[in-house]
C-alpha cells in the first residue's frame, strides 16, 4: 500500500495527469467528434468505403452506440497505456532511482506490486475518464445529427457501458503489462516503447501472415478480442472482427499477465542493482 | 564479503567491523570497491560469497535493518520532473517516514527555499543536499553516504561535515565515504581504507595516523648542539633529518617526552618541540602504495 502512494505521488503530478491522460481523452474525444459529425456523411474513410458503411445513426442508436466511438480507439489507449508502463519503470533504471526504492522499501515485490497496482490503476481511471468524456460528448452531439440515444440509458445500455468500461481496461492492460516486461528487462524506455507498439500496431498483423495461429494467441488479437467483447465484435477502427471467444481472451491475457508478473518479480528480486 | 563481477573481482575478503556510534570514514582508490561494499551492505547487490551483519541483522535480509538506515549511494538519484519537496514525499510515502520531518530535514540542509523547485534546476550541490535530506529523512540510527560532498562549495562541505560530526556525536552511526581526505580527517572517529577489494586499515583515526611515520620536530636554542640532538636520537634508535636548523625524528609522538628529558639532562635547551602526526592523505599513499599521480 505504500509503494502504491508512494507511486501515485508522482502519478498525480501535472505533466503525466495531461501527457498520458490527456492523450487518452483527447483522442477518443476527436474519435468520437469525427464519428459523430460526420455519420451517415461521406467524409470519413477509415476503411476505403464511405463513411456510412462504417459508422451511421443506426448503429449510433443501439444501446451500445454510446460506446461505438471509444471501442473503436482500444487500440490507441493500449498504446498509451504501454508507453506509460514502459517510460515510468525503465526510468527508474536509467535515473538510477531504483537503487532508493529499494534502500527506502527493501521487501522488491512490494515495491513491483505496489508500481503495477499504481499504473494500472491510473490505466483505469483513464480509461473512466475517457469513457465519460465519449459518452457525454456524443450525447451531446446526438440530437444534431438524427441520432436517438434513449437506448443508451436503458439496462442493456448502462450495461453496454459498464462492460465497455471492464473491456477497454483488460485490452488496455495487456499492451502496458508486455511493455512494462520489456522496459524491466532491457532497462530501456525507447526499446520497450518501440518494439511494444510496433508490434501492437503493425508488427503482429505481419507476422501472422505468415503464421494463422497469431490470431488465436498473439497480445494484439486478445487486445482486440477484450476491447470488442470477443466473436462477434466489430473488430477496432472498423478492422477484422476478432476470432477469439471472449472468456478464451481472457484466459490468454491472464496467462500474459502472469508471465509478465513473473518475469518482472524475478528480475526485481535477483538483479543486482548497480545502476 | 567478496563480489566477482564476471572476471572482475570488485571485492575480496573483504572483512571489518564499524563501532555503533561517531563516524567512520570509508577510503580508498577508484576501483577499491568501495561503492560495491556499500551496496552489499544495503542489500542491493548479492555478495557472490561471504557474509556480514548490520545493526544485528544479516545482510541476506535487508527488510531487518534497512528501515534504520538511511543512504545517500554516489551521485543522488531523483525525478528530475518532481520538485524537491515532491521527491522526499515519494520516498517518505514509501518509507512510511514522517512527512512532517520533510520540511525539517531541507531546511537541516539549506533546501528550505528551494524544495519547492524541479529537481532538475537544481545544481549539483543541491542535487546533492537533497540526497542527504533523504537519507535523514527516517531519523536513521545508521547513516551510510557515499560521497557526500561532491559537488558541494568550501562552505557547504564545512556544513555537511559538521553536520556528520554532530550525528555522530549524538550517538547516530555514520559511514561515509569520500576523496576529500582532508575532511574525512577532521570529520572521522575511524576509518576503514580499502585497496584492491581489501581492507588494508581499520581503526581509528588516531591510531592509523601514528603508525603511518609519526615525526617529532625538535631544535636546539644552541645551533651547536644540533648534533649531540642528533645523537640522542640515533641512541635511542630513530633516524632523524636535519631540516634548516632543526631535526625531524621518525619517532611516535610519545617520544617527545623523552626527547624533552634527555635533552634537559644532557644540558641542551630546546627552542621547538613539536610531534607531529602523519596526515590522512600521507597515510592513504602509504598504505595503498599508490603514488601522489597515480592515486584519486
Amino acid at each position: 500500500m505504500r509503494a502504491f502512494r508512494s507511486e501515485w505521488v508522482k502519478l498525480s503530478r501535472r505533466n503525466t495527469l495531461i501527457g498520458f491522460g490527456g492523450a487518452m481523452v483527447g483522442f477518443s474525444l476527436l474519435f468520437t467528434i469525427l464519428a459523430f459529425v460526420n455519420v451517415g456523411g461521406g467524409d470519413v474513410d477509415l476503411e476505403g468505403g464511405s463513411a456510412e458503411e462504417f459508422v451511421t445513426a443506426a448503429v449510433l442508436s443501439l444501446p451500445e452506440g454510446s460506446v461505438f466511438a471509444i471501442t473503436n480507439v482500444a487500440g490507441f489507449l493500449g498504446i498509451i497505456a504501454l508507453a506509460l508502463f514502459a517510460s515510468n519503470l525503465a526510468g527508474e533504471f536509467n535515473k538510477g532511482t531504483i537503487r532508493m526504492l529499494f534502500v527506502t522499501e527493501p521487501n522488491r515485490l512490494k515495491v513491483l506490486a505496489g508500481k503495477f497496482a499504481a499504473l494500472a490503476s491510473f490505466v483505469a481511471l483513464g480509461v473512466a475518464a475517457t469513457l465519460v468524456v465519449s459518452v457525454g460528448a456524443g450525447a451531446l452531439l446526438a440530437p444534431g445529427v438524427g441520432v436517438e440515444t434513449s437506448a443508451w440509458w436503458t439496462p442493456d445500455g448502462l450495461a453496454a457501458i459498464g462492460s465497455t468500461y471492464l473491456n477497454l481496461t483488460a485490452a488496455a492492460l495487456v499492451p502496458a503489462l508486455i511493455a512494462g516486461t520489456i522496459a524491466v528487462l532491457t532497462r530501456s524506455a525507447s526499446i520497450a516503447i518501440s518494439v511494444g507498439a510496433a508490434w501492437f500496431i503493425l508488427g503482429e498483423m505481419l507476422i501472422g501472415s505468415f503464421i494463422d495461429s497469431l490470431s488465436v494467441w498473439g497480445p494484439a488479437a486478445i487486445t482486440n478480442a477484450l476491447a470488442v467483447g470477443g466473436v462477434g465484435g466489430a473488430g477496432m477502427m472498423g478492422g477484422a472482427p476478432p476470432t477469439i471467444a471472449y472468456a478464451t481472451a481472457g484466459l490468454v491475457a491472464l496467462g500474459y499477465a502472469v508471465i509478465s508478473m513473473a518475469i518482472c518479480s524475478t528480475v526485481f528480486v535477483k538483479r543486482d542493482v548497480t545502476s | 564479503m567478496t563480489k566477482d563481477f564476471g572476471d572482475l573481482r570488485a571485492v575480496d575478503s573483504l572483512t571489518m567491523d564499524l563501532p555503533q556510534g561517531g563516524v567512520t570514514g570509508f577510503v580508498g582508490p577508484n576501483g577499491a570497491g568501495k561503492s560495491t561494499t556499500i551496496r552489499m551492505l544495503l542489500g542491493l547487490i548479492e555478495p557472490t560469497s561471504g557474509e556480514g551483519e548490520v545493526l544485528g541483522h544479516s545482510i541476506q535480509h535487508p527488510s531487518g535493518y534497512l528501515h534504520q538506515v538511511g543512504a545517500l549511494i554516489e551521485a543522488p538519484a531523483f525525478y528530475p520532473s518532481l520538485t524537491g519537496e515532491e521527491n522526499l514525499r515519494v520516498f517518505a510515502a514509501l518509507g512510511g517516514f514522517d512527512r512532517s520531518r520533510i520540511a525539517e530535514m531541507l531546511e537541516v540542509v539549506g533546501l528550505e527555499d528551494r524544495g519547492g523547485d524541479k529537481y532538475k534546476n537544481y545544481s549539483l550541490g543541491m542535487k546533492q543536499r537533497l540526497g542527504i535530506a533523504l537519507a535523514l529523512l527516517p531519523d536513521p540510527d545508521l547513516l551510510v553516504l557515499d560521497e557526500p560532498t561532491n559537488g558541494l562549495d568550501p562552505q557547504g562541505i564545512v556544513e555537511i561535515r559538521n553536520l556528520l560530526m554532530e550525528l555522530g556525536a549524538s550517538g547516530k552511526t555514520v559511514f561515509v565515504s569520500s576523496h576529500l581526505l582532508a575532511e574525512i580527517q577532521v570529520a572521522c572517529d575511524s576509518i576503514v581504507m580499502i585497496d584492491h577489494g581489501g581492507v588494508v586499515f581499520g581503526g581509528t583515526m588516531v591510531d592509523l595516523l601514528n603508525r603511518n611515520s609519526p615525526t617529532i620536530r625538535a631544535a636546539a636554542e644552541k645551533e651547536a648542539d644540533t648534533i649531540r640532538l642528533i645523537e640522542l636520537a640515533t641512541n635511542a634508535g630513530y633516524h632523524t633529518t636535519r631540516v634548516n636548523g632543526a631535526i625531524e625524528i621518525d619517532a611516535p609522538s610519545i617520544w617527545a617526552a623523552d626527547l624533552n628529558r634527555l635533552a634537559w639532562q644532557a644540558g641542551i635547551t630546546l627552542r621547538e618541540l613539536q610531534a607531529t602526526s602523519a596526515d590522512l592523505e600521507q597515510a592513504f599513499f602509504a598504505m595503498t602504495g599508490n603514488n601522489k599521480t597515480g592515486a584519486e
